[in-house]
């Protein structure tokens, strides 16, 4: 029993960590259309950023996240200004564009930071256990779930609850109605990608109290953004965050009851659920 | 204007003579001899990206002491990436022997790439050796050499401290789900069970696992836990979440002198004492050859070496002294009986091969050590001496 609920605890903290970073690419491709395949790279970013805070510099986690979440905003940024927004409704150009960046990104890690991997990290307050009767469970991967709660509850807030949500949603459902009215739709897409790459910043920091930093991080972490994206369905929070939870807890489970298998499960998860809903489990119905 | 005509003529033929002369001022300049080409594949990005520099470091360092030359003939080194991948390795190891025509490879690091390429480098007869261990079953192929030994000879004397010396009666392993860790840790559970132990369990997480928590939870009882997992970050990380997960079973390792570097060491901190590890080479080795080699290495990395460089460094050492004994021929005919028949002194002990190609050299148990606040691998605790793959006859 005990192993059970360790296992069910594991697997909602990977998930969440997942929501983290596979919320802001949802987003990002279900209003802008966007496939940005740099969004693993910005999360990779983020985490270094985090580490020269809180570890080289020995300053507060809280500042480590902030900052990993600035940094992850404005190489989005960048991106998206300098290089993306003059490609709409180019998707494959997008492609290349954001995956050519990956390598750039990652190899101004090696450079910058070295080819070594950095272990993990957390603040001071952050380390240690928690009993849950028995069962010891590690406080960075309390703080892991209450971080993903919370960014889900934000951006549910923003999304449904605010004029800012309901244009992006306008925007997501007809682009040219939503111009038509006045809406500066542009400045809007900046913002939402600003705040996607922000927040993979963010859980670039966040997850590296888990898996730690290292230079191939950005297309590791890719493939299981697009997996939960693809899962959960494009352009919503609710989405995210239960294909990130259904992935977490089918590849923890895997792993710790078949590891034999645990290489393939996330996929074959996947293609189960496009069987059934191919637009995802909380995507508009194709 | 006739005049003029002849003085342009025999100025003209005088300044022809004189440039065609100049190169054989001082006598004949005679051919210059081809260089001889070795090749290195190294884990330069990938998983194990760390280690790529270190062994580049070791090899420069033999071909620096020997002046880029042997017995007469100039070395050029080419040295490719191979993304501690198996497909790339081999696409490299194809591009070094048919487009840059060498006949020596040092590297890669992981076994299943030596497997991989083993049958095409029988073929072309390339001589290839390995960096950290090697695989049994390219032992067949006759053109590997492997060193220090086998991956299972390597850890299986491991296995048998455990039980005869630490007195644990069960274990667990997890292992590194590829050929190199799997063969070490079974090595090492084959020696445990062989000295009288049972090992309980054997896990194999995928390389590149980044999240062991799974694997932790799914733990039983044992004695003790034997981890045998691909590199320094995968071995931090592993540590880091056990400790996290707040697991008290002992830990022991394999391959602790490649994985403890100074940099992972004082990464980790107190988390990391008190395992004890199968070593290869602790550069803590006090005889005279492996002072000197520790402080080569150090003056030019800033670090004190790990297996990866002195591994690396030997293998170059060897085939120089290959060379040096056909005479600078590099053909594969030549090269590897002069190999086969040394007998060497090396930073990390005596040095010989058996037939087959499997260097025979000794094993040493080593742990983290803190002194005056510096986190380092110790002086061996334990030596085994002359460890031979059990499977080659005598």
């Amino acid at each position: 029993m005990e192993a059970v609920l360790l296992t069910f605890l594991n697997g909602i903290s990977y998930g969440m960590l997942l929501f983290l970073v596979a919320s802001g690419m949802s987003i990002v491709m279900g209003l802008m259309g966007i496939i940005n395949l740099a969004h693993g790279a910005l999360y990779m970013v983020g985490g270094y950023i985090g580490w020269t805070i809180a570890v080289q510099y020995d300053l507060n986690f809280g500042l480590a996240v902030f900052l990993g979440g600035c940094a992850g905003g404005l190489t989005g940024l960048i991106i998206e200004r300098g290089f993306l927004r003059r490609l709409y409704k180019q998707p494959n150009e997008q492609v290349l564009v954001t995956f050519g960046f990956v390598y750039i990104l990652s190899n101004l890690c090696v450079w910058i930071w070295g080819p070594r991997r950095r272990l993990q990290f957390t603040g001071e307050a952050l380390s240690g256990l928690i009993y849950l009767g028995n069962i010891p469970f590690p406080v960075t991967r309390v703080f892991t779930i209450i971080t993903g709660i919370v960014v889900a509850v934000v951006l549910w807030w923003l999304q449904d609850k605010t004029r800012f949500g309901a244009m992006v949603r306008a925007g997501m459902d007809d682009k040219e109605m939503t111009t038509g009215l006045g809406i500066n739709l542009e400045r809007v897409s900046m913002l939402v990608f600003f705040l996607a790459a922000f927040i993979a910043g963010i859980a670039g920091v966040v997850g590296a109290q888990l898996l730690g930093v290292y230079s191939w991080l950005s297309t590791d972490i890719l493939v299981l953004a697009l997996v939960v994206v693809i899962v959960g369905g494009m352009g919503s929070v609710q989405g995210a965050l239960s294909g990130g939870i259904v992935i977490g807890l089918i590849d923890t489970v895997f792993k710790t009851l078949f590891p034999q298998f645990s290489m393939f499960t996330i996929y074959v998860a996947m293609i189960i659920i496009l069987m059934v809903r191919p637009s995802g489990l909380w995507g508009r119905r194709i | 204007m006739k005049r003029k005509k002849l003085l342009s003529l025999i100025s003209s033929i005088c300044l022809i003579s004189i440039v065609g002369v100049l190169p054989f001022v001082g006598g004949c300049a005679p051919p210059e001899k081809e260089p001889i080409k070795i090749g290195a594949i190294l884990c330069l990005t990938g998983v194990v990206a760390e280690l790529g520099p270190k062994f580049q470091a070791g090899i420069e360092l033999a071909l620096e002491e020997a002046n880029y030359e042997v017995a007469g003939r100039p070395i050029e080194l080419i040295v490719e990436d191979s993304a501690t991948d198996v497909t790339t390795a081999v696409e490299k190891f194809k591009k070094l022997v048919d487009g840059d025509k060498v006949h020596i490879v040092i590297g890669p690091l992981m076994g299943d790439s030596h497997l991989a390429m083993a049958p095409y480098a029988a073929e072309k007869k390339v001589l290839v050796t390995s960096l950290i261990n090697g695989m049994y079953e390219a032992v067949k192929y006759r053109t590997y050499l492997i060193y220090p030994t086998t991956c299972m000879a390597q850890t299986y004397p491991f296995g048998q401290y455990c039980h005869d010396v630490l007195g644990y009666n069960t274990m667990i392993t997890i292992g590194a789900n590829y050929a190199g860790k799997i063969a070490y840790a079974n090595g090492a559970a084959k020696g445990f069970e062989d000295a009288g132990g049972t090992v309980v369990d054997q896990l194999w997480p995928d390389v590149g696992t980044p999240d062991y928590s799974p694997f932790i939870a799914a733990f039983g009882e044992a004695d003790v836990v034997l981890y045998a997992l691909e590199g320094p970050g995968p071995v931090s990380r592993f540590i880091y979440q056990y400790r996290e997960a707040g697991k008290t079973m002992p830990l022991v390792t394999i391959t602790q002198d490649g994985d403890y570097t100074p940099e992972a060491l004082a990464e980790l901190g107190d988390i990391a004492l008190g395992i004890p590890g199968e070593s290869s080479y602790p550069w803590q080795l006090d005889t005279a050859i492996n002072k000197k080699f520790v402080a080569a290495i150090k003056a030019k990395t800033g670090v004190v070496p790990s297996c990866s460089e002195q591994n690396a460094y030997t293998m170059a050492k060897v085939v120089l002294a290959g060379l040096e004994a056909t005479g600078g021929d590099d053909s594969f005919d030549k090269l590897w009986p002069a190999i086969l028949a040394l007998k060497i002194d090396t930073p990390q002990g005596p040095l010989s091969f058996t037939p087959e190609g499997v260097a025979i050299t000794n094993m040493y148990v080593t742990q983290a050590e803190k002194v005056d606040g510096e986190y380092r691998l110790s002086a061996p605790i334990y030596t085994v001496h002359a460890v031979r793959d059990w499977r080659l006859p005598e």
